[in-house]
Parts: structure tokens; C-alpha cells; sequence
């Protein structure tokens, strides 16, 4: 999509806005031509007798004073404008976001993201906004040609000659524009991207003592941006110099050819100083007019960065209803229909590599029952956490088909949610606010039994230490709690939605045995639940109804682990440094 | 802020500026006093033409015209390269110091504030002071020069078009002045909200996976919309009173402008000014519109540059809560550990160490036990000291860590957690943490006294090979193999694994043991563990248990022993029983 079809397309969905700021510029231009015009009156009843010059002077002031007055139709033309197209290119990136699978990375770290939520929304707004002037400046520029053109034709026709050629030139530079505005914006995103990183892993740079080389690298991202945005700056400072020149250029022209008709009596001193203030005028136009030229082309640039975010081109513009409303209603309870209910989940050659080493699962199948619990285990980069991410949709399957009941589940990731299924990935992420706010994620409070999933993921005793309890503020990215309250409120956060299917990835790596076994009771007190989840702990091969055993990405056993001790080398092993005072023999 | 504080701040960053200012300022004058000179060339212009003198004593003003025109827009290009040179060298120094300053700050700074609030901070706060860096100083003396020579020939011209064009100075002036400051305030909310939004962005764009899962997007979409309705409306604000006080100052010089026409009326009629003069004094009027609107937009700038300022100046004044030691040094080679009735809260009345006391030799391995929330991760960020103990202390090789600068200490003290911190890039400069004197030699060794030589067979460019911070298809147990490697390329005195086997199955686990012993070896070592195993290599244990020692002693002894708690901890690990 072009940058011109990307302006238009937005236009086309807020035409009253557009038409309304282009009414009030048209309107304001209007009125300032009528004062130069009354200006120039004035000047040329000047060596007359009448007192008529102090009446063009009095005109010259009311046109110009009700032309400021028509600043506030535009702005308010351009300030409705901006919040749909801000807010809707904001939306609609973070939507392309969530469609894209899960646990794919993005193309961009979420740092080099916040420039094109901030820089390219902003900016691509800003300049979309100059569109109506723009087009109300062309029709400007003719209309002041065609009013010079009555007064002296031949001083018209050369001025129109010499703007002609600025614009000419003024098109080169554009192209050299749009090339440096890509690399500016790259190398911008290079550096926000970069400060991403360091500052969230400040802990890691410290203790090694790397901050030193961290910066020294950080200095030479910087300076990268300052070499291309200098360039670029430059061109910018050449069109300008044209645009004004044009204007500079031309009066000087005209000057130097009124020069023999004003010796001639063929042209009024008046006239001259129409000429001077109209083509003044028609200077200060052509600038706006070469930005918006330029900037429709730089317009390309934003817009296919924002559409990589967003999902392609249509996905950016796609038409949304937006309530611009600053309170926000909560979520209602997830409805659960009767076919929500798991009885049974059919797994059958599921499939995905990781694009670059190829590694990831082969042709995996396996079937979960109501009120089953079910282990995957295996080695390290065995394929656990990617059998998860597939079956749940955040990792886009390449081969495989999963049935629910028995129905084929066509988008995995937006079909396993609650009330279906909820999931508590290896590293669980929690979000600056409070526990409370982290637990109910948007969903209604009335809508969830915040007690009972508290309780479920024996949050309790932390609660009760904390002196606000729910209200907690858990700090940036939950920092203020210990790895294993984060893994608990994340926990938490799934049971308050008591899904069909719990899904858990390793939940009881941060916590002690204690703990671990409390949880694993509490859950299996839960009637009907079912639960899929990675572990090589020893609690959790024990009480599983069926062992996922993975190997290179491939499922080399399935089924209780007494079973799998007898058929399994693999299981064996496993166990062996699993339960070392036990091997080989279940512990039953 | 004081303002005081504020522009000795500005001044810092822009006094290796200076000459390129000064430059800058005599470009900019230069291009003043031709502009000055153009209403003159069309008086001159106007009276020999009505004076019906011959052609070429009027192409002689007229040419001059078009050479000056010329002329100040080669100067007008080389100000702005200059500009923008001086604005770029000013607020990239800026943004590195920042990013040193947010990387000096503790742990507890970083816990209150997100990545992506501090990356707004430290590249969007800094790009608002470009325009000011750029231009300010600059344009707003070139104008106010602009304004005093029109004022000057004006006066020249007659007491009373110098007062006419006065008056039209002063009414714009005040109205400019009074307005900017109506605006301060809305910038300051502006770039709050433009935080808190980036802030909210960034953490639920890397938390995808969750907010997917848990069905959570619509509501985060809609609370995007309400922030991002929210900043429009902080605009809007900004942007009216910004617009009004153009309207103001534009009024004010057309009323200049309409004093100068009924002036140049009477003085005409009365006989005092020729035509020409009467046109010439209009535009010099006229001429004062684009210093004042210059000057006007500057003061939006400042504005927006002192929002942006202010909070700069507040970020810069937060000074770690640990203060760096004075020089006290480590020793070398293997370091002891001793802590010495150590008392620490995070918040005050609850205590999560208590009266802790133990003292480790060199090279000797301790395993600390405990529950979670028992305090051990807290024993670890005393240990690194990214916190200091309220009472006790904490001294490594005999020396009281505070007293150590906090480079020199955190050299010393290898940590390994199950935060690995991976960054965009290759997998050399994931290892070496972007120190180019590591060579890929020095890296495959440590690969190989790990025995990892044959794991890092996958990566298919080698050291090359890229890794995103999202791991690149690594697992987290994968990531603490590679946390491993880093840690082996330094040479600690003090080794500190906080539960890194977490995400390490059993079976690499066990693998990995003889590396890491080999890594341990003549090294002390300070090991925080879930799983029994993970301690077995210890030659002490520490239970901890609601942040006090519980039972602390050699590791064979308490094993021997049936009542130690340690035994207890065993015989029921063995069991691991679960009810369903």
C-alpha cells in the first residue's frame, strides 16, 4: 500500500474532520488574501484626497483579525482527527500483536515496538493532519495566480515559471527524504530497542561488571542514528532553503522585471505591494505544500513498519469501533456453553520446527480425558515447552490436528481460553499494578472467586504477610515478589478463571517441595480438572494417569510410570536422577 | 526544580557547544542584516521609479534584492547543518549519561520503574530537549536582534513610527509571555501519560503469550484505548492554549501593522513622507511577524524542553540507595564469606533476615536451604550487595563489602539466576556481554571446561549464530547453560548459584555436575537450592527458615545426625509422597 492509498484510506473514514479543518484553512486563506488586497488599496488611494485609505485600513485589519478567528475551526477539524487515527493505529498494532501466534517473536523487541506505537503513530498522524491544508493550499496557489494574472499577466506568468522549477527540484530531494527516513527510524528503533534490553536485564550487567562495554556499545548505536539523521536533516534543510528561496527568488524576479513597468506608470506602487504580499503568501503555501509532498512519501516508511506490527497493510487500517472513553467497564464473566466442556482431547501428529535450527516436535499424538493428569517430561531441549505452545496455538502448528470432543479445532490460540482452557507459561510475566489487578486481568471481580483461586495457588500465606494484601503493588514486571510468588500469582490469575483445561508449564520450578505438594493438593481437590503440564519432578511423575516422554521432538513413550519404567530406557534414566535412592523401581 | 538547577544542567551539555554556537549565532546575524536591508531596496525602488529617474538606477536595487534573497538562504542552510550538528553531539552525550546513570541505580530503583517507561525517559524526554538544544539560544537572539534593528530604523524614520512599532513589539511580547506559561503544565501531563502509556505497551507486548492465553487482549485493548484517549485529551488542552496565544501575538502585530498604515496616512497627506517611505514602513512592520512567531514558538519549546527537563533533572538526582565504598579492596584468589548478626527489611516492621550469622572459609561450597520466603534471595542481594543489611554486616574476605567500590566488588561475585537476561545479538556477544577483549578462544575453552562442546554443536553459525532476548527457540533451561558459560569466561572469587538447576532436567543436571564442580574448584561458592540434590556437593548447610537460622554446620554432620533438620529435609525429599 502506497503512502497516498494509506492517507486516503484514513480520510475516508473521517471525511467530516478533514472537510471541517479544510473549510476553516480555506476560510482563513480567503481573508488573508482580502487584507494584502485591502493593503494594497490603501496604498494606491494613498496620493488621492478622499479619507478612503483609512477605510482600507480599517478593512485590511477586520480581514486579517476574523482570519485568526478561523484558526480555531481547523483546530478543532485537526484535534478530532487526531484522536481517531492515534488511537486507532495504537489499537490496531496491538491487535495485529496478539493475532500473530504467542510465543513467535516478534520481528521487533517490544523497546524498538514502543517507537512505532510513540514516534511512528505520532508522527504519521501529524502529517496526515497536513492533508486537507494541503490540498486547500493548491487551490490557493491558483486561485492567487489566477487573481496576479488580471492585475499584470506578465509578472503573474514569471512567477508561476520560477515556482514551477523550485517544485521541479524539490522532487529530487524527496526521493533522498524517504531513503534516510527508513534509516533514521531504524536506527531510532535500534537504540530504544537496545535501551530495552540493557534496562531490563540491569541486574545481570551489574553483577558482571559489563556496564562499561553495555555503554560503550550504547555510544556507538547513537552515534549511528546521529550520522543518518544529520544527513537527513540536511536534505530537509535544502528543501526548505528551495521553498523559500522559490518565494525569495521569485519576488526578485518580479522586482527586477516591475522595475521598467513601474518606470512606466503600467504598474501602481499598490499593485507592487499586492504582488509582494500575495506572493509572500503563495511562499509560505508552497512551503506547506512541499512538506506535505515529502512527507506523503515518508508516509510509506511509517506505514510499513506500523503494518508489520499490525499484520499487513489492510489489518492497519481496518475500520474499528473506538469508545474514546477514559473509564473502563470490567470484562463479564467468560460465557460457558455446554460444548466448552472437555470430555476428551484428541492430539494427532502435531507438528512445528523452529524456523533457523530446526528443532521443535514431530508428529506428536496423545489423548487427555476428563479429570485426567498428565506429565510431559524429557531432557532439556527435548521439545516440552513447544509441544505446549503448539497445542495451545502460540506456536503455529505445521502439521497436526487437536480435537476437542472430537471437533477439530480450527485457531488453537483463540479457541484454548477460558473458559476452555488457561495456561501458566515457564517464566509467568506479571504486569506493574496490584495483585489483585494482575490475578483479574480485566475480568469483572464479581466474575471471578478471587479467594478460592487465591487459596488454590496457596497464595494465602503471602497475602497475609503483606501488610495491603491484595492491593500489593507487585513493582515492574513483579520484581517486589519472590520467583515463586510470581509463579503463584500466575497461578492464581488461572484459576480465577477455573478453565476446562489447565495447562502448566513447569509451575513448580521456583517453589520447595512444600509448597509444590500443597498446590499439587489443592488443584487436585478441584473436581473435573483436567490438567496437562511439564515437570520432571518426582511428585508430579508419580501421581500422573499418563507420561508424555519426549525425545528430540518426538514422543518415544506414553502411559503411567510404572509402565514406562518396565518398557522405556529414556524413563529409566530419567528417573534414575530423578529419585537416585530408588531406581528402578517405582516408589509406590 | 529550581530553574537555576535547570539551566546549569542545559549548560553542561552545551558548553563543549560553544564555539559551534557562536558560529551559529554570526551565520544567523548575517542573514538578519540582509533581511533589514530589503524593505529599504523597495523604498529606494518605489521613489526613483515615481520620480521617473531611468531603468538602470532602478535595476540597481532591484538586482541587490535578488542577490541578498540569494545569499541568506546559503546561510540559512548552513545554520541549520550547524544546528542540528550542535543539537545532536549535546543530546547524545545527554542520553549516554542518562543510561549510565539508570544503569548505576540498585535494584530497588528498577523495581518501581518498567524498561519501557525508563527507555522514554532516557531517548523520549532527551529528544524534546533537541529542538531547544538545536535552536533555542540561536533563533531567539537572532530574533530579538531582528526585532531591535526594525526598532532602530523605525525611531530613525520618526519618534512616532519607532513608537508604533514599539507598541506592536510589546502587546505580542506580553501576550506571548502570559500564555507560556498556561502551557507548562500541560506539557508536563503530556509526557507523563506518553510514559505511562509506552510503559503499559511495552509490558503487555512482551507478556503476548499470557495475555493471549488467559483471554486478557480485549481488555488490554480497551484500556490502550482509554490511555491513548487519555494523552489525546492532555493534547487537545496543550494544543489550544498553544493556539491561542499565536492568535493573541498575531493580533497584536496586525494592530501594529493597522497603526502604521493610519500613521503613514497623515504623515503622507501631511506632506512628511514619500510613498515609497510609507511602504517601506508597512514592511518593516510586517517584518516583525516572523521574529515574534519565532520567538513564540521557541517558548513552546522551552516549555515542552522544561516539562522534559524536569523530569530529566528528577531522574538524574536519584542517587542509589548504596552508596559506593571508599576503596577497600578484595583480596585475590578465593574469597570467605561471613555475615555477622545481619538484620534486613525491605519495608519497615517486617523483617526478612533476622540476627543471621555464619562465616564461610575459601573455596568452600555452602548450600543454603529454606522454604520460599524464607529469605534466602534476599541473603543473595546482600551478598551482591544490591541492598544493605539495616544492622550487621556483610564482609567477603574480611572486608566489610561496604567499604569496596561496587565495580570492584561486583567483579568479583559470579551470580547465576534463573533470569538470564539474553540480548539481541550473536551468541559471542551474549557470552562475552559485549567485552571485545573475550576472544573465541578464550569462549570455546570455557564451552569445553564445561563440557558443553557437543550442546553447542546446534547453533549452526557458531558464535555467530543469533539470539534474540526472547531466547530464539532456547528454552529457559537452555539459557541458564549459556548464563553458565558467561559466568566461567570471569574469574570470581565468589560464585553464587540462586536455584539455577531449576530449569535444568535431572539428567543434563547430572551432566552438568562434574563441570561445575571443575568450575567451583579452589572457588567459594554460595548455593541456593530447592532439590536436595542441588546442594549435595556443599560442605555447609544453612536452613533458613522465616528469615532466621534455623540449623547451619558442616553437611556430613548434619547428614549423620537423625534430629537435624537437614536429615528431616532428606528422609522426607526421599518420599516426595503426594494425597490427591
Amino acid at each position: 500500500m502506497s503512502g497516498y492509498t494509506f492517507v486516503w484510506r484514513f480520510y475516508r473514514m473521517m471525511l467530516p474532520a478533514a472537510l471541517l479543518t479544510a473549510a476553516g484553512f480555506g476560510l482563513d486563506l480567503t481573508l488573508t488574501a482580502l487584507g494584502a488586497a485591502m493593503s494594497s488599496r490603501f496604498f494606491d488611494a494613498l496620493p488621492g484626497g478622499s479619507p478612503e485609505p483609512l477605510l482600507y485600513a480599517v478593512a485590511f485589519l477586520a480581514a486579517n483579525v476574523l482570519a485568526q478567528l478561523c484558526d480555531f475551526i481547523w483546530q478543532v477539524g485537526v484535534t478530532l482527527a487526531d484522536r481517531f487515527t492515534t488511537t486507532l493505529l495504537r489499537v490496531n498494532m496491538l491487535l495485529g500483536i496478539y493475532r500473530r501466534p504467542g510465543a513467535l517473536p516478534l520481528p521487533v523487541t517490544p523497546g524498538e515496538a514502543i517507537t512505532r506505537f510513540r514516534d511512528d503513530v505520532e508522527e504519521s498522524s501529524f502529517q496526515m493532519n497536513r492533508f486537507p491544508f494541503a490540498a486547500v493550499r493548491v487551490g490557493a496557489a491558483v486561485g492567487i495566480f489566477a487573481y496576479l494574472a488580471t492585475i499584470q499577466p506578465l509578472l503573474a506568468l514569471l512567477s508561476a515559471a520560477v515556482i514551477a522549477a523550485m517544485f521541479l527540484v524539490m522532487r529530487r530531494i524527496h526521493e533522498n527524504i524517504v531513503v534516510y527516513r527508513d534509516q533514521v527510524m531504524e536506527r531510532t528503533e535500534a537504540v530504544t530497542g537496545y535501551l530495552g534490553e540493557i534496562f531490563s536485564a540491569v541486574a545481570v550487567l551489574q553483577v558482571a561488571g559489563a556496564v562499561p562495554d553495555a555503554l560503550r556499545r550504547f555510544r556507538a548505536i547513537n552515534r549511528d542514528r546521529e550520522d543518518v539523521s544529520l544527513k537527513e536533516r540536511l536534505q530537509w534543510g535544502m528543501l526548505w532553503a528551495i521553498a523559500e528561496n522559490g518565494f525569495y527568488a521569485g519576488l526578485g524576479l518580479v522586482i527586477l522585471a516591475a522595475a521598467p513597468l513601474l518606470a512606466g506608470g503600467q504598474f501602481t506602487p499598490g499593485q507592487f505591494a499586492l504582488f509582494q504580499l500575495l506572493l509572500q503568501l503563495l511562499g509560505w503555501q508552497m512551503w506547506g505544500m512541499s512538506e506535505a509532498v515529502a512527507q506523503l512519501r515518508a508516509m510509506g516508511v511509517y506505514q510499513a513498519r506500523m503494518a508489520e506490527l499490525a499484520g499487513g497493510d489492510e489489518a492497519l487500517v481496518a475500520r474499528r469501533e473506538l469508545r474514546f472513553t477514559e473509564a473502563l467497564p470490567p470484562d463479564p464473566a467468560p460465557v460457558r456453553r455446554a460444548e466448552d466442556t472437555l470430555h476428551r482431547l484428541d492430539v494427532v501428529g502435531l507438528t512445528y520446527r523452529h524456523p533457523g535450527t530446526g528443532r521443535g516436535i514431530r508428529n506428536v499424538s496423545f489423548t487427555l480425558t476428563r479429570g485426567s493428569f498428565t506429565v510431559i517430561t524429557g531432557k532439556i531441549g527435548s521439545g516440552k515447552t513447544t509441544l505446549v505452545r503448539t497445542l495451545l496455538g502460540l506456536l503455529p502448528a505445521e502439521a497436526g490436528e487437536i480435537r476437542w470432543n472430537g471437533r477439530r479445532v480450527e485457531a488453537p490460540m483463540a479457541f484454548f481460553t477460558p473458559p476452555r482452557a488457561a495456561y501458566t507459561p515457564q517464566v509467568p510475566r506479571i504486569f506493574s499494578g496490584t495483585v489483585r489487578e494482575n490475578i483479574l486481568m480485566g475480568l469483572a471481580e464479581e466474575a471471578a472467586d478471587l479467594d478460592a483461586a487465591v487459596a488454590a495457588a496457596v497464595l494465602e500465606p503471602d497475602l497475609a504477610q503483606f501488610p495491603r494484601g491484595l492491593e500489593t503493588e507487585v513493582g515492574s514486571r513483579g520484581l517486589k515478589l519472590s520467583g515463586g510468588q510470581v509463579q503463584r500469582t500466575a497461578a492464581a490469575r488461572m484459576f480465577a478463571r477455573w478453565p476446562e483445561l489447565l495447562v502448566l508449564d513447569d509451575i513448580s520450578s521456583a517453589l520447595d517441595n512444600e509448597t509444590e505438594a500443597e498446590l499439587w493438593r489443592r488443584l487436585f481437590a478441584h473436581r473435573g480438572a483436567t490438567v496437562l503440564c511439564v515437570s520432571n519432578r518426582r511428585a508430579a511423575l508419580e501421581q500422573a494417569d499418563q507420561i508424555l516422554l519426549l525425545e528430540d521432538g518426538q514422543l518415544i513413550a506414553a502411559g503411567p510410570l510404572a509402565e514406562l519404567l518396565e518398557t522405556a530406557p529414556a524413563m529409566r534414566a530419567l528417573w534414575a536422577a530423578v529419585a537416585p535412592e530408588s531406581a528402578g523401581r517405582p516408589a509406590l | 526544580m529550581s530553574k537555576n538547577r535547570a539551566l546549569r544542567f542545559v549548560w553542561t551539555y552545551l558548553k563543549p557547544q560553544s564555539a559551534r554556537i557562536l558560529v551559529l549565532v554570526s551565520l544567523l546575524l548575517g542573514a538578519t542584516g540582509l533581511r533589514l536591508l530589503f524593505p529599504q531596496l523597495l523604498r529606494s525602488l518605489v521613489d526613483r521609479a515615481l520620480a521617473g529617474e531611468p531603468l538602470p538606477a532602478l535595476l540597481l536595487p532591484a538586482g541587490l534584492f535578488l542577490a541578498g534573497s540569494l545569499l541568506i538562504q546559503v546561510l540559512r542552510i548552513a545554520a541549520t547543518m550547524l544546528s542540528e550538528r550542535t543539537a545532536w553531539a549535546a543530546t547524545n552525550a545527554l542520553r549516554f549519561d542518562l543510561a549510565r546513570h539508570v544503569l548505576s541505580l540498585d535494584i530497588a530503583f528498577h523495581k518501581t520503574h518498567t524498561p519501557g517507561e525508563l527507555i522514554e525517559r532516557v531517548d523520549g524526554d532527551v529528544t524534546t530537549l533537541a529542538g531547544f538544544f538545536s535552536q533555542f539560544v540561536a533563533q531567539v537572539g537572532t530574533s530579538l536582534v531582528l526585532i531591535a534593528g526594525v526598532l532602530i530604523v523605525l525611531f530613525a524614520e520618526g519618534w512616532l513610527s519607532g513608537l508604533v512599532g514599539l507598541g506592536s513589539f510589546v502587546l505580542s511580547g506580553a501576550a506571548v509571555l502570559s500564555v507560556s506559561s498556561l502551557t507548562v503544565k500541560a506539557w508536563a501531563g503530556i509526557r507523563a501519560s506518553t510514559t505511562e502509556m509506552m510503559s503499559f505497551v511495552e509490558e503487555h507486548i512482551a507478556g503476548r503469550e499470557e495475555v493471549k492465553a488467559l483471554g486478557a487482549d480485549p481488555a488490554v485493548v480497551r484500556r490502550l484505548t482509554a490511555l491513548s484517549t487519555r494523552h489525546w485529551r492532555l493534547r487537545r488542552r496543550a494544543r489550544f492554549l498553544e493556539s491561542a496565544a499565536s492568535n493573541v501575538t498575531v493580533d497584536a502585530w496586525m494592530l501594529g501593522q493597522f497603526a502604521m498604515l493610519v500613521l503613514a496616512f497623515f504623515l503622507y497627506r501631511g506632506g512628511a513622507l514619500s510613498l515609497g517611505t510609507a511602504m517601506m514602513l508597512f514592511f518593516y512592520v510586517d517584518l516583525l511577524n516572523e521574529p515574534i512567531t519565532t520567538i513564540r514558538e521557541q517558548m513552546d519549546e522551552l516549555q515542552r524542553a522544561r516539562a522534559a527537563l524536569g523530569r530529566l533533572v528528577s531522574l538524574t538526582s536519584v542517587t542509589p540507595a548504596i552508596a559506593d565504598g571508599a576503596g577497600g579492596a578484595l583480596p585475590h584468589g578465593p574469597l570467605s564469606v561471613t555475615l555477622d548478626r545481619v538484620c534486613f527489611q525491605y519495608e519497615a516492621g517486617r523483617p526478612v533476615l533476622r540476627n543471621v550469622s555464619f562465616h564461610l572459609e575459601p573455596g568452600q561450597t555452602l548450600g543454603i536451604l529454606g522454604r520460599t520466603g524464607s529469605g534466602k534471595s534476599s541473603l543473595i542481594r546482600l551478598l551482591c550487595r544490591f541492598y544493605d543489611p539495616q544492622a550487621g554486616s556483610v564482609r567477603l574476605g574480611g572486608v566489610d563489602i561496604r567499604h569496596v567500590p561496587l565495580d570492584a566488588l561486583r567483579s568479583r561475585i559470579g551470580l547465576i539466576t534463573q533470569e538470564v537476561g539474553l540480548f539481541d545479538g550473536t551468541l559471542r556477544e551474549n557470552l562475552a556481554l559485549f567485552n571485545p577483549d573475550i576472544t573465541d578462544e578464550q569462549i570455546w575453552a570455557a564451552v569445553a571446561g564445561l563440557g558443553l562442546t557437543e550442546w553447542f554443536r546446534r547453533f549452526d553459525q557458531g558464535l555467530d549464530s543469533r539470539i534474540g532476548p526472547a531466547g530464539g527457540g532456547l528454552s529457559a533451561g537452555e539459557a541458564q547453560l549459556l548464563a553458565l558459560v558467561r559466568l566461567s569466561l570471569r574469574d570470581p572469587g565468589l560464585i553464587i548459584l540462586d536455584e539455577f538447576t531449576a530449569r535444568i532436567d535431572p539428567v543434563t543436571e547430572a551432566l552438568l555436575q562434574t563441570a561445575v564442580d571443575r568450575l567451583l574448584a579452589g572457588r567459594t561458592a554460595v548455593i541456593i537450592a530447592h532439590r536436595l540434590t542441588t546442594v549435595e556437593r556443599a560442605d555447609q548447610i544453612l536452613v533458613l527458615e522465616q528469615g532466621e537460622v534455623l540449623e547451619w554446620g558442616p553437611r556430613h554432620q548434619l547428614a549423620q545426625d537423625p534430629h537435624s533438620h537437614y536429615s528431616r529435609l532428606q528422609r522426607a525429599g526421599r518420599t516426595e509422597a503426594l494425597a490427591r
